[in-house]
């Protein structure tokens, strides 16, 4: 006998949302202040400072808003969004984490969204979450700046290993916050969300 | 209620079920075993059931852009294999899920496979049948098993938790699939149940959604309830547990199954359920005095979620250890029977007045709220194994207090009343014991 069903997936409904369009990126980063989305994991706090101090000497950055997360998985608080407002330019994670990655990309959407460009940074082995976030936000290409094994997941690095990688992304990330950032076929098929 | 201008959910036709059943398996929409077909008819008899609109939101979760509807739990419920009358739990696990401090996207994204656990309090359980006793915690069970199962379909479908899309767990688990039971009210009998704890009253139906990283089985040969204790004492503090966390703040907490064996010598022993509470947070606190034997510090007592559950034989006790997510407890609403539903009135009430049930807990009391209308409202106080009912704040003085967290949380109540069995010529029975001193 025939049936008709009702389809269990939620309808998407904000593509086309014109208040998320992604900010002008600057053609120097020179002058600029950094805002830093640390989401606490692991020992990603010694790689970003080390990133910021980095950013500061090789670019030329004004300054840099560092902000704590309260919690890995969910966005800044009130008082953090406040004081990133001060930032003319952001990244956001470091991933290390299935659902941190994920809102680590929703917290650098979501600056771009009010005039803050920025640029996502996490681990390749987690990357599927954050695209996902970022295609179900409306921007599937937006610019991750990603690092690989030997680096740990979680980021569980010596304090020599944190700065190695700060040397290694700085000038990735410089180059992802003046530019459109990675192709789009950095994308893996299998991470697209399904419809 | 909010209502949501959303888009449709597509319908789909199909020349049968069977066409159905394999197609949503094509399509990633089933956790891997069949499922019922959601049909157009099916999914209103369950939105009729629990008195929602389609388009009626029943939560959130921003960071995905994921809105469900009761349609989409409703469909999800179907799928499962519940029964009507299961859906209003269902709604209410999700809506205890998808509020701010479930911290759905954090839970249900993990590396960590975390799960989650519902735990049905108050008449529902034998209205729908829901097992608390012999291996409710395993297959069997309907009514467990397809609401578990429902929880966890609409957070694949609707929230998007995927795997390897949003959900990145490493290896997951099984209680993803479902795990949901009911706590033995009648078998913990005078202990006081979970929801009355948490402060909704003994008529009322509720669910506790808890979050879960792994379950650990504490075997206890003990006689008495110390004994008993030091070996779940030592068992949290051998691992370690997370206990603090500046986004969920003092809203954490651990879910101590205590199984009928030891619930009978706690019985014997004369000990409450605060009286279990106290005494184990005072022996998980303690300070560390190595590595395998941590100091698990939780803010208070209540942070200790205590459940009787389960059948006679081992002498076992389980201890559900959390993730990131505040074990929440949420009514279970059978029909749109009243205005206070539509406005989510009696919720806001019951976080309000959070904070002064701890503190009347520890008293020995707690309040229920059992009438509300747009300008008043008006509890019942209950106590609860005290022998000092005198040292429980005046009935005035509650008033005033409870009418003074509602200022801001239901501006629209300017009258609160309490009934206060202390000034009946009837003193009320005690529903609990204290501990027996000499243990």
């Amino acid at each position: 006998m025939p049936v008709r069903i009702i389809s269990p997936v939620s309808p998407r409904t904000r593509s086309g949302d014109s208040t998320r369009t992604l900010s002008p990126r600057p053609g120097t980063l020179s002058g600029h202040v950094l805002g830093i989305v640390w989401n606490r994991l692991g020992r990603s706090d010694v790689f970003f400072r080390a990133l910021g101090e980095r950013l500061t000497e090789s670019e030329g950055l004004a300054g840099v808003v560092w902000v704590a997360k309260p919690s890995q998985s969910v966005p800044p608080a009130a008082e953090d969004w406040r004081r990133l407002r001060a930032a003319t330019v952001a990244i956001a994670g470091f991933g290390g984490c299935g659902s941190c990655s994920a809102r680590s990309m929703r917290d650098v959407l979501e600056l771009d969204w009010t005039g803050i460009p920025g640029t996502f940074v996490g681990h390749r082995a987690l990357m599927a979450s954050a695209r996902a976030v970022a295609e179900l936000s409306g921007h599937p290409d937006y610019p991750m700046v990603l690092t690989d094994y030997p680096y740990a997941v979680t980021a569980s690095w010596t304090d020599e290993e944190a700065h190695h990688l700060a040397a290694d992304l700085a000038p990735r990330v410089a180059a992802a916050l003046v530019s459109p950032g990675v192709p789009p076929s950095e994308v893996s098929p299998s991470a697209r969300v399904a419809r | 209620m909010t209502t949501m201008r959303v888009a449709p959910s597509e319908r789909i036709s199909y020349a049968n079920l069977g066409d159905a059943i394999e197609d949503f398996f094509a399509r990633g929409w089933t956790d891997g075993l069949p499922v019922v077909p959601p049909t157009v008819e099916r999914v209103a008899q369950f939105l009729e059931r629990a008195d929602l609109a389609p388009n009626d939101v029943v939560g959130e979760v921003p960071t995905r852009d994921a809105t469900v509807t009761a349609e989409l739990a409703a469909v999800n419920a179907v799928m499962a294999g519940c029964r009507p009358e299961y859906f209003p739990v269902v709604v209410a696990a999700l809506r205890a899920h998808l509020s701010p401090l479930g911290n759905s996207h954090c839970t249900t994204g993990t590396v960590t496979g975390a799960a989650h656990v519902l735990i049905v309090n108050g008449p529902v359980q034998r209205e729908i049948g829901i097992a608390s006793g012999q291996a409710c915690m395993g297959p069997g069970f309907r009514a467990n098993a397809t609401i578990g199962r429902a929880f966890r379909l609409t957070i694949r479908n609707a929230c998007q938790a995927v795997p390897g899309v949003l959900d990145l767990a490493t290896f997951s688990s099984p209680l993803r699939y479902s795990f949901c039971f009911g706590e033995n009210e009648e078998g913990a009998a005078p202990w006081v149940p979970l929801h009355v704890q948490r402060g909704l009253n003994s008529g009322q139906s509720a669910v506790t959604v808890a979050t879960v990283l792994n379950v650990l089985p504490v075997d206890s040969l003990g006689r008495t309830p110390r004994p008993i204790l030091e070996d779940i004492a030592r068992a949290i503090r051998t691992r370690g547990a997370m206990t603090t966390d500046d986004f969920l703040e003092d809203n954490v907490g651990i879910v101590i199954v205590v199984g009928a064996e030891h619930v009978r010598l706690f019985h014997r022993a004369g000990w409450s359920k605060q009286a279990l509470q106290a005494a184990l947070w005072e022996m998980l606190a303690r300070d560390s005095t190595s590595a395998t034997d941590l100091s698990v510090r939780w803010p208070n007592p209540d942070c200790l979620l205590v459940v009787a559950a389960g059948g006679p034989g081992l002498p076992e006790t389980q201890v559900i250890f959390p993730h990131l997510g505040a074990p929440l407890t949420e009514p279970v609403v059978a029909g749109r029977d009243s205005a206070r539903e539509d406005s989510g009135l009696d919720r806001a009430v019951t976080r309000a007045i959070a904070k002064l049930q701890k503190i009347l807990g520890e008293q020995g009391a707690i309040i229920a709220l059992t009438e509300i209308t747009s300008t008043a409202a008006h509890f019942d106080l209950e106590i609860v194994g005290v022998d000092c009912a005198e040292c429980i704040m005046p009935r005035a003085t509650l008033e005033e207090i409870v009418l003074h967290r509602l200022s801001e949380a239901a501006p629209g109540i300017t009258r609160v009343t309490i009934t206060d069995p202390r000034e009946s010529s009837v003193r009320p029975a005690r529903r609990d014991s204290e501990p027996n001193p000499a243990i």
